[in-house]
C-alpha cells in the first residue's frame, strides 16, 4: 500500500481526502488565531498556505500535527478524526521553521531516529536511511554533525527525517525563510521535485508569494485567521475572491471608490480621480452608493507620453512620474494622478530594454481596459 | 601600519601580564613545594620530594582528602538530577517565573557564605545530621545548586524551542523524547555544571568549616586547621595535589565534550 502511494501522480484523488479540516476555530485567551477555518486536501496535493504576519498560518498547521488543539471543530486525516491524538502518533513528517534537528545527532542519525521511534524492523534501517540521504543528495554527508553541514544541506536532512517513515501528510512551516534567495529557489524545486517523486500529500506555510505560485498545487490566502480563498495559483491570481487576496498578490492598485450604477457586471464608479468604469467580482448584486474597492494589477496598465492616443483602452487619464525603481527585468513606475495628485498608482513595464525609461516629472497618459479594474465590496 | 604594530604590542603585553597574574599563585606554591627546607619559600631551597612523601604518609590529610572527595561525590549526585530538571524548567518555562527564579539564581551572589553556613549548622543540628560527612556535602550542593542549574539552562536555551516537537512528529513519546533528544542535547552543560559542582565542593572551606568538627574534618579545612599551627612546605604540597585534581577534571571535561563547546554559542 505505501509502495504504490510512491510515484503516483497528482491527478490521482481518491473520494476520502488526506486532510479534511471543518470549522476550526483557535482561541488563545480573546484572540481567535484562527477562525473557521474549513477545506479539504486531497492526496498527494501541494498546498500552500499564504497570508501576513499573525494570521494563523502556523496556529493551522500546528493543530494539524497536533500541537495545538482545536478550540472548536474537527480535523480528519484520510477520514479519521484525530481529536486528541498526541503528536507522536499521528502519521505526520513536519519541516520546522529553525529545522529543530538533533544537534548531538549526525546527518544519518536524525534521519534514523523516525524509523528507530516508530519501531521499524532494524534490519531494513540502513537500507532506507542511505535512500532518502540520496533522494536529498546527502550520500557523502552522512555521517557528518548537523553544525558541520551548510544551510542548505540542514534543509535537506530536515526533509530527509521528515519523510523517511512515509508519512501520510507532510508540514512544512517556512523552512526556507531563512535562506538567501537563490538557495531559497533552489530549494523551492527541490521541495517540488521531491513531492512529485514520493507523491506525498505536503501542506506548506509561506510568506513568499512567489513560492506560493511556483510550487503549489492549490492556494490558501488567510488573514486575520480566517481562509480568504482556496484555489489554484492561476485563479488565486487572476480571479481573486475578495480585494484583500486581490492586493496580497502581485502588485495591486487598490483605490477606494463608491458604486455608481451597475448594468450586469459593469459597473461605473466614483474615485478621488473622477468616474471610472470597472467589473463587479462580488457576490450579491451591485447597489448603487455602496463602498467598493477598486482593484488594478500593476501590470494590467498601459502608459503612453503625454498627448500619444493609446489604442483599445476604455479610460484613460493624465498623471505624471512620481517614481520609478528599475529592477533589471522590469521597471516599476509610480505616477501621481492629475485629478488626485496625493494618490499614486504603480504601474510594471515588463519590457524596459525595448524603449528609454520616463525621467521624474514626465508627462503621461494612463490607459485601463474595463475587464481589468476588478470592483469588490468592501 | 604602525598604528596595528601599537595595538599587537600593547593587547600582546596586557594578555601576558594577565597571564601572569592569574598563573603566579600556582608557579609560586608548585615551587615552595619541592624545597629541601624546613619553611615555605620562594624560590625554593633545592629540590625534594619529601614533602610529598611526608603528606602521602600523614593518615589525617589522606583521611580529609578522602572525605572531601565523598563530599564532592554526594554533592555532585545530587546536583545532577535536581539541577538537570531544574535548569531545563527554567528554560522551558522562562516566562512564568523569571524574576523568582533569577533571584534564587543571583543568591549566591547575594548571601553571605557565613550566613548559609550559620543556617545549614542550625537546620543540621536541628535535625541531627551533624558529625556525619554526607550533609556536608548536601550542603555545598545547596549552596552551590545555581551554577548547576545556569550551566543546563544556558544549554537548554541554546537549544531550538521546536526540538522536542521535533521529536514528537518523529514518533517519540514523551518520555523518549526526554531521553533521546532532550538530555543529550543538553548534556554539555549536565558535564559542565557536574564537574563545576565537584570541583566546588571539593574545595568548598567555609561551610564545611561550620560543619565539621575532628571527626567529619574535609582538606580545606585540615589544611587551615595546620596553618594555625606551623606553616610547612607540606601545605603547599597539598595544594598542588588539590591543583592538579582540579586540572584532571577540567582534562576530563575537554575529553567528555570538548572545551570548545562552551567557547562556540552553539
Ligand atoms: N501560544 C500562543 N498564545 C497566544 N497567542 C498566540 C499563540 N500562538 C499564536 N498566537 C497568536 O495567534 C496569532 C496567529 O499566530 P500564528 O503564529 O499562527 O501566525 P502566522 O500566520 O504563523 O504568522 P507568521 O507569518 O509571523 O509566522 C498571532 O496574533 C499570535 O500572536
Ligand atoms: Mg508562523
Amino acid at each position: 500500500m505505501k509502495a504504490q502511494q510512491r510515484g503516483s501522480t497528482v491527478t490521482e484523488t481518491t473520494t476520502i481526502p488526506a486532510v479534511s479540516v471543518r470549522d476550526v476555530d483557535c482561541v488563545f485567551g480573546t484572540h481567535k488565531a484562527v477562525d473557521g477555518a474549513s477545506f479539504d486536501l486531497h492526496k498527494g496535493r501541494f498546498l500552500t498556505i499564504l497570508g501576513p504576519s499573525g494570521s494563523g498560518k502556523t496556529t493551522l498547521l500546528r493543530m494539524i500535527a497536533g500541537f495545538e488543539r482545536p478550540t472548536r471543530g474537527a480535523i480528519s486525516i484520510n477520514g479519521v478524526p484525530v481529536g486528541a491524538a498526541p503528536p507522536h502518533k499521528r502519521a505526520i513528517g513536519m519541516v520546522f521553521q529553525r529545522l529543530a534537528l538533533f544537534p548531538h545527532m549526525s546527518a544519518e542519525e536524525n534521519i534514523a531516529f523516525p524509523l528507530i521511534m516508530r519501531r521499524f524492523d532494524a534490519r531494513t534501517i540502513p537500507d532506507r536511511v542511505a535512500r532518502y540521504l540520496d533522494l536529498v543528495q546527502l550520500g557523502p554527508f552522512a555521517r557528518r554533525r548537523i553544525h558541520e553541514l551548510s544551510g542548505g544541506q540542514q534543509q535537506r536532512v530536515a526533509i530527509a527525517r521528515a519523510l523517511v517513515f512515509e508519512p501520510d501528510l507532510l508540514l512544512l512551516d517556512e523552512p526556507l525563510a531563512a535562506l538567501d534567495r537563490k538557495l531559497r529557489e533552489e530549494m523551492q524545486l527541490e521541495f517540488r521535485r521531491i513531492q512529485h517523486e514520493l507523491g506525498v500529500t505536503t501542506i506548506n506555510v509561506t510568506h513568499d508569494q512567489r513560492e506560493a505560485l511556483v510550487v503549489s498545487d492549490e492556494v490558501i490566502v488567510m488573514d486575520k485567521g480566517r481562509i480568504q480563498q482556496m484555489a489554484p495559483p492561476t485563479e488565486t491570481y487572476r480571479a481573486p475572491a475578495n480585494s484583500f487576496v486581490a492586493g496580497f498578490i502581485g502588485v495591486t492598485n487598490l483605490i477606494p471608490a463608491t458604486l455608481l450604477t451597475a448594468n450586469g457586471s459593469a459597473v461605473r464608479v466614483a474615485t478621488p480621480a473622477g468616474e471610472w468604469p470597472g467589473t463587479w467580482q462580488g457576490q450579491t448584486v451591485p447597489a448603487p452608493g455602496d463602498g467598493v474597492t477598486l482593484a488594478i494589477r500593476a501590470e494590467k496598465l498601459r502608459f503612453a507620453p503625454k498627448d500619444t492616443a493609446l489604442a483599445g483602452v476604455d479610460h484613460s487619464c493624465s498623471a505624471t512620474v512620481a517614481d520609478l525603481i528599475f529592477e533589471g527585468e522590469r521597471v516599476v513606475y509610480e505616477f501621481s494622478l492629475e485629478r488626485a495628485p496625493n494618490r499614486t498608482i504603480r504601474i510594471i513595464d515588463a519590457n524596459p530594454a525595448e524603449h528609454s525609461l520616463l525621467a521624474r516629472g514626465a508627462h503621461v497618459t494612463l490607459g485601463f481596459s474595463a475587464k481589468d479594474m476588478l470592483v469588490f465590496p468592501t | 601600519m604602525p598604528d596595528a604594530l601599537a595595538k599587537r604590542l600593547i593587547f600582546g603585553t596586557l594578555v601576558l601580564l594577565v597571564v601572569i597574574v592569574l598563573s603566579l599563585p600556582t608557579i609560586v606554591v608548585l615551587g615552595a613545594s619541592f624545597t629541601a627546607g624546613n619553611i615555605i619559600a620562594f624560590p625554593p631551597e633545592g629540590f625534594s620530594l619529601k614533602w610529598y612523601e611526608k603528606i602521602a604518609l600523614a593518615a589525617d590529610l589522606r583521611n580529609a582528602f578522602g572525605r572531601s572527595l565523598l563530599v564532592a561525590l554526594v554533592c555532585t549526585l545530587i546536583a545532577l538530577p535536581a539541577g538537570t530538571l531544574a535548569g531545563l524548567a527554567f528554560a522551558k518555562y522562562r516566562l512564568r517565573f523569571t524574576t523568582v527564579l533569577q533571584t534564587y539564581l543571583l543568591l549566591p551572589f547575594t548571601v553571605p557564605l557565613i550566613g548559609s553556613g550559620i543556617a545549614l549548622m542550625l537546620v543540621f543540628g536541628q535535625m541531627r545530621l551533624l558529625g556525619q560527612v554526607w550533609p556536608v556535602g548536601l550542603a555545598a550542593c545547596i549552596i552551590n545548586l545555581p551554577f548547576m542549574i545556569w550551566a543546563v539552562s544556558s544549554s537548554a536555551l541554546g537549544l531550538d524551542p521546536d526540538l522536542e516537537w521535533a521529536a514528537q512528529s518523529c514518533g517519540a513519546p514523551p518520555v523518549s523524547t526526554f531521553l533521546y533528544v532532550t538530555l543529550p542535547a543538553v548534556m554539555p552543560g549536565v558535564i559542565s555544571g557536574g564537574l563545576l559542582m565537584f570541583i566546588l565542593a571539593l574545595n568548598e572551606f567555609l561551610v564545611s568549616l561550620l560543619l565539621t568538627d575532628a571527626r567529619t574534618v574535609t582538606l580545606p579545612v585540615q589544611i587551615y586547621n595546620s596553618i594555625r599551627s606551623i606553616i610547612t612546605p607540606d601545605l603547599a604540597a597539598v595544594s598542588v595535589v588539590f591543583i592538579a585534581a582540579a586540572a584532571f577534571f577540567v582534562f576530563v571535561l575537554d575529553r567528555l565534550v570538548g572545551l570548545d563547546i562552551f567557547l562556540k554559542s552553539k
